[in-house]
């Protein structure tokens, strides 16, 4: 994968299918001088939006951030929707492909099935979310970036960190960095924020995602919910500062923030962009 | 199937089915012989409470899968008084082979019903009808194309039906009547939600759900049509095919034979060549 060639595209906002029919941030009324680039997070199924359609047409960047691979199921990539995901990439000319590397779906693509748990934490699943990296980069063309869910659970004994070093290594590709996810995972294992980064390859990162989060209580258990909105906890900014310091190859930074009100993300972005200039 | 991904699918039997992560948690290794010993005593060690983090989990996908089965999952609940005959299927052999095969979900909670409509714990006969209609379209918009040189196959989303008469006008009925509460939610909770009166259920009669780009239609056929397309649960030889349809016409093969004729012109049965 050709990861110097990638553009620079700075600071960007999170989008899903109808986001703004249903209330969500239209990114087109916010500042360009603040948000550069649309992450468009979607399935073969939904496809592409109004929203999204618009942003493009306007010659805006973007990336395609996809919700419905198992990265960890290498029979999954099937070629019929690397096609139909080849297609919308790049109608809309996304920069890149990216998406969390678990489990999207439980069995086939169908009613019901949907879901979200991060993989499992062995170096037999990082071998096969790496090869799956690899042979969809090839398949598109296109960059693929895998990124480490969020989950309530996780099972395995690699450090999550350890685990898509291991993917990386095996794909010979980038990362993505959800900074919000990482802390998740760090506060669940009951480790610092900043545990295992210096193993970390943090010369892959080439996307990171900042969101917001909440500290809630199950019956008595404290967890996080990575509820995006726009208060990141000062864990996930801790990780943010660390791993921008050391990304010499960083691109892109997506603040998770749609489904808020527009004027309640502006710090969010201002600090984003304060700590990663546009060019 | 690897072992992380039978670990995934063991995780997410757990998460659906408490009884069966209580069991996990009680004896991993003998509930999970197919998984590695540490990562079986992993998800035996996992807080109960964080799988019971996400509240509605359950209740959503299956609103997911009624969807594909409104009438006989309301009828089933009707007769039920009680959505615990829906919330069981959590718990059921259906269940957790579709997760560990990876089937879908639709089909096996289908199944499910069928399974409990044979048993006895539901026993109206509209539960029954409605659900061979609504479960054969769901057959039919997951068909995939069958080829063999050859032979003859029944198209992609073809899949014929013996149902009593009566059984469409009641899916009618059904659906009028979800649609009427659906107009004032409130009735959910109350005593005196308005009457379902369902037509009476007659004779077998021959149906075909035919799927296109996951659109069902339902049209009732002739019987001749039928013996034909029920003869061809894979792909056969016109003599195969012939054979047991006339069996089934009570040696008609006149009959079998105009109606494989009517079935190819039609494009709902396809010839290949050998």
């Amino acid at each position: 994968m050709d990861l110097a060639h990638l553009p620079r595209l700075g600071v960007g906002i999170s989008s899903e299918p109808g986001s703004v029919a249903s209330g969500g941030i239209d990114a087109r009324t916010l500042d360009p001088a603040l948000v550069h680039f649309l992450e468009y997070g979607a399935d073969v199924a939904r496809g592409l939006d109004e929203h999204v359609r618009g942003w493009a047409a306007s010659g805006r960047p973007t990336t395609y951030h996809f919700l419905d691979l198992n990265l960890e199921d290498p029979d999954d990539l099937d070629a019929e929707w690397v096609a139909r995901t080849r297609a919308l990439a790049t109608d809309i000319g996304a920069a890149w492909l990216c998406g969390d590397a678990g489990l999207w779906h439980i069995g086939p693509r169908d009613r019901g099935h949907q879901l979200l748990l991060p993989p499992i934490l062995t170096d037999e699943s990082a071998d096969a979310c790496g090869d799956t990296v690899l042979a969809l980069s090839e398949a598109t063309g296109l960059v693929v970036l895998p990124e480490n869910p969020p989950g309530d659970v996780y099972v395995g004994p690699l450090h999550l960190l350890d685990y898509f070093a291991r993917v990386a290594d095996r794909s010979g590709g980038g990362l993505l960095l959800d900074c919000a996810h990482l802390a998740i995972f760090q506060r669940l294992r009951g480790l610092s924020p900043l545990t295992a980064l210096d193993g970390f390859p943090l010369d892959r990162v080439i996307e990171l995602h900042v969101a917001g989060g909440a500290e809630i209580e199950v019956e008595g258990l404290s967890l996080i919910d990575d509820s995006h909105g726009t208060e990141p906890l000062p864990d996930t900014w801790a990780i943010f500062e660390h791993v921008l310091a050391r990304a010499p190859n960083l691109r892109a930074i997506v603040f998770e923030c749609e489904k808020n009100v527009p004027g309640e993300t502006l710090a969010g972005f201002a600090r984003l962009n304060a700590a990663f200039p546009s060019a | 199937m690897k072992p992380h991904l039978l670990t995934q699918a063991a995780l997410v039997r757990m998460l659906y089915d408490p009884s069966f992560a209580q069991s996990v948690r009680a004896q991993p290794r003998a509930v999970l012989p197919e998984l590695p010993v540490a990562l079986a005593d992993e998800l035996g060690r996992i807080d109960p409470r964080a799988l019971r983090r996400d509240v509605h989990r359950r209740e959503r996908t299956l609103g997911e899968l009624c969807k594909e089965l409104p009438c006989a999952t309301t009828l089933a609940v009707m007769e039920a008084k009680s959505v615990r005959v829906l919330l069981d299927f959590y718990a059921s052999e259906h269940f957790h082979a579709a997760i560990t095969d990876g089937h879908a979900l639709v089909l096996a909670l289908g199944a499910y019903l069928e399974g409990v409509l044979a048993e006895g714990t539901l026993r109206s006969p509209h539960v029954a009808a409605v659900l061979a209609v609504e479960l054969g379209s769901a057959r039919a918009r997951r068909d995939v194309a069958r080829a063999a040189p050859g032979k003859l196959a029944r198209e992609a989303g073809v899949e014929p039906l013996d149902v009593p008469s009566g059984t469409l006008a009641t899916l009618r009925v059904v659906e009028q009547h979800r649609f009427r509460l659906a107009l004032l939610p409130a009735w959910s909770v109350a005593s005196d939600p308005p009457a379902l009166l369902l037509p009476p259920l007659g004779a077998l009669q021959p149906v075909c759900a035919v799927s296109i780009d996951g659109d069902v239609s339902l049209v009732e056929i002739e019987r001749p049509l039928h013996a034909v397309l029920v003869s061809l649960p894979q792909p056969r030889t016109r003599n195969a095919v012939l054979d047991e349809a006339t069996l089934r016409l009570g040696g008609d093969r006149a009959a079998a034979e105009a109606a494989l004729d009517e079935l190819l012109a039609d494009e709902l049965v396809a010839a290949f060549v050998g």
